[in-house]
């Protein structure tokens, strides 16, 4: 027999034994990570918890609207709720909302009847401040009280048992997730550490899981987190994506989510996800308020594609804040902790710098809040509530005539521990610096020797934005009342004059034009209102979108030295820039900028579309 | 002869620096006083200790303590070692075996912390062969 005989006879024993092998050998456990189907146009949709009905509930940041699946029904919560952030349901169906901008957690029934709460603002033993999350099991309520860098175990009937922060020497940092496991365990997302931490439930940590950073098992801000059989589900949200790991070891186990290449790019992409629910089929429910919709993932689904290459675009990861003064335009970006400065002096903006690197160390960045630049003083300071810390920097920029990139362009000239640091408003007026604490509704000044004083916002319960107008008076825009409030400075506590803004969703935003009127950036209406002097209505622009002019989610806005409009489009990750009046201007990002030139030619003329309402 | 001697010079001063200096912190609260401690220059990937005096103006206070850190802003990366400040008296701290592991720009932070928790920041850049 020849040998190639001899092997041809051979070949169904190897068969035999592969197929022999393959039944011995258990198959690969199913993945969770295939997309099943998009809920799309939830608004701020910021918070998923699974429901007893088998199915999921989620609530919407900016109306308050809470909405059970795949029931379809709706219970509008929104005038009992400020920008709420969390939420869990008991095995009764009663709801646990975390009520993040009245910062407490608030209780309803099924009907959305509420009938109890706990916390208000504050930083003693049972009290919040912009709690994020919240899940409740038969013997305990546990609170993420992000603010205080902390959580909170209360009862479910919200009587408080403990607070936890972590050891002295390592403490939270603004932790945004929680989940109690069948163990009774507590595990945290304690997002400005980047890290998930589990507890038992007298606060003892039992291990602690990830450290800054893209690979697998690392975290960019963990947001949500969820624990289910044994597994822990991670939101990801600067990595946009989404991990699970064994709640005993800690290795990850799937990890699934890629940034989107186009635009509002779906079915299995993921974009800031926020919070995570496994819901009683073991699939998997991620909510992304940035792309206004939640999407459910499980072994029942469809592969994701990998996507081949990204197309070009003017797209930069803008955080939510800027600052500008004279020819400066100061932006952040979270994904790399650096802050960009743009020359504004020329057509289009050109980009000076990119400094900063993340960290706790001195001159490091954890997660700014607010920025503020004194072009005559050539000063940048930021609010750093990540570190605890206001940093300034000494900028020193080439000539107005020669701008050029200079990576060593800003130098940090000193670093001052800040205890309040958090949300808020950062002011340059004179030659004080003063920093608006968001939840406390204090004007703190900061003084040269690195000591604080402080005095309180009238008649503000959440003041957003505040802007001074000239030497003498100044705008707080109040998210909680929908309304701006002008006051002589300093030291009145009575407005002289107040604006409504009741066609608003989220108003985020205040700057002021060079006639003295006001404009509002919207951000759950993805639209620029403006105010005259005498407080009646200017005209307004934007709609949601993604072409020039249209707005996805805008986040922040300022005037320039040009009497320009800039509108951080956070949501379309660029910026574009506008006329007083509303017409679009130019669209730009870090190294990119369509202008009325280079824009498509169907652009309308005008872009703002009459006067506001 | 002279043209190698000259040569030899300018090949030597492309190859190292032999820097010393002193700086104010950003904000002029300190006056910070470094040199390589043991050796005449500072290469590129070559292992050397700074020596550094801090010394407090006007009516700052005393410095409490002193951290020392490296990184190329246009690479947008630090040193691949971890470096500490010995104190050693007098307002002194040596800091050693720093590696500057690429040749380029480097920025060398000195940090002053006041009794208030306040950094106060002294930077120089150093151009490395």
């Amino acid at each position: 027999m020849s040998p190639f005989a001899r092997r041809l006879l051979a070949y169904p024993a190897y068969m035999l034994l592969a197929l022999l092998l393959s039944l011995a050998v258990p198959s690969a456990p199913t993945s969770v990570g295939r997309w099943i189907e998009t809920h799309p146009d939830l608004g701020g949709v910021h918070a998923v918890a699974s429901h007893p009905n088998g199915g999921f509930a989620c609530i919407d940041r900016d109306t308050g609207i809470l909405r059970v699946e795949p029931a379809g029904t709706t219970l509008d919560l929104g005038r009992f709720l400020h920008h709420p952030e969390g939420l869990a349901i008991g095995d009764n169906g009663v709801f646990f909302v975390a009520d993040t901008g009245r910062h407490r957690v608030m209780f309803f029934d099924v009907d959305g009847r509420m009938f109890g709460g706990c916390g208000g603002i504050g930083d003693e033993d049972y009290r919040l401040r912009f709690p994020a999350a919240v899940d409740v099991n038969e013997d305990m309520l546990v609170v993420a009280d992000t603010g205080n860098d902390r959580i909170q175990v209360y009862e479910p009937g919200g009587s408080h048992i403990r607070s936890i922060a972590g050891p002295p020497d390592d403490p939270m940092r603004g932790p945004e997730g929680v989940a109690i496991d069948e163990a009774g365990r507590i595990w945290v997302a304690d997002t400005h550490n980047h890290c998930v931490r589990c507890l038992q439930p007298d606060g003892t940590e039992v291990k602690r899981l990830g450290s800054w950073g893209t690979f697998p098992g690392q975290f960019m801000e963990p947001s949500g987190i969820d624990v289910h059989g044994g597994l822990v589900v991670v939101t990801d949200r600067l990595n946009h994506r989404v991990q699970v790991l064994s709640a005993e070891t800690g290795v990850v186990q799937e990890s699934w989510g890629m940034h989107s290449f186009k635009p509002r790019q779906g079915e299995g992409r993921v974009h800031y996800p926020t919070d995570a629910a496994v819901i009683a089929s073991g699939d998997i429910v991620i909510s992304e308020p940035f792309e206004e919709r939640v999407q459910v993932f499980g072994p029942t689904g469809a592969a994701i594609e990998t996507p081949a290459a990204a197309p070009r675009g003017v797209q930069s990861h803008f955080g939510p804040i800027v600052a500008t003064d004279g020819r400066f335009l100061c932006t952040w970006e979270p994904e790399i902790r650096a802050i960009h400065v743009f020359d504004l002096d020329r057509a289009t903006p050109i980009r000076l710098s990119t400094f900063g690197a993340p960290g706790t160390a001195p001159g490091k960045l954890g997660h700014l809040t607010a920025l503020a630049v004194d072009a005559t003083a050539e000063r940048l300071w930021a609010i750093d509530a990540g570190n605890g810390r206001v940093h300034e920097w000494v900028l020193t920029p080439p000539p107005p005539e020669a701008p050029r990139f200079d990576p060593t362009m800003a130098t940090l000239s000193r670093s001052v521990p800040l205890e309040s640091a958090g949300p808020g408003t950062l002011l340059r007026t004179g030659d004080r610096l003063v920093y608006v604490d968001r939840a406390a509704g204090q004007a703190i000044t900061l003084n040269e020797d690195g000591l604080h004083t402080a005095s309180d916002v009238p008649d503000s319960r959440d003041p957003a934005a505040v802007l001074t107008s000239g030497a003498d008076q100044y705008a707080v825009l109040d998210a909680s009342e929908n309304m701006i409030r002008l006051y002589d400075w300093p030291g009145a506590v009575s407005p002289t004059a107040a604006i409504p803004l009741d066609e608003c969703v989220d108003p985020t935003d205040l700057a002021a034009t060079a006639d003295g009127s006001l404009v509002v950036l919207d951000r759950g209406g993805h639209r620029v209102y403006t105010f005259r002097p005498d407080g009646t209505p200017g005209p307004g622009w934007g709609t949601r979108g993604i072409d020039h002019a249209e707005f996805w989610r805008p986040a922040a806005l300022v005037v320039d030295h040009q009497d320009r409009v800039i509108v951080l489009d956070h949501g379309n990750h660029r910026a574009q820039m506008f006329s007083p009046d509303g017409d679009w201007l130019m669209t730009f990002g870090t190294g990119r900028a369509w202008t009325r030139r280079s824009a498509p030619r169907d652009l309308p003329a005008s872009t703002n579309e009459g006067e506001a309402q | 002869m002279k043209r190698i001697l000259i040569l030899a010079l300018l090949v030597a001063l492309a190859g190292c620096q032999t820097p010393a200096a002193s700086l104010k912190t950003g904000d002029g609260s300190y006056r910070v006083a470094w040199h390589p401690a043991g050796e005449e220059t500072i290469a590129a990937n070559a292992y050397f200790d700074l020596e550094v005096r801090v010394t407090p103006r006007g009516d700052a206070s005393p410095p409490a303590a002193f951290t020392f850190d490296a990184t190329m802003p246009a690479h947008r990366h630090g040193m691949n070692v971890i470096v500490s400040a010995e104190p050693v008296g007098d307002a002194t701290w040596i800091v050693r075996d720093v590696l500057l592991h690429m040749p380029g720009e480097w920025a060398l932070d000195f940090d002053v912390t006041d009794d208030n928790g306040v950094v106060h920041r002294a930077r120089e850049i150093l151009v490395v062969q």
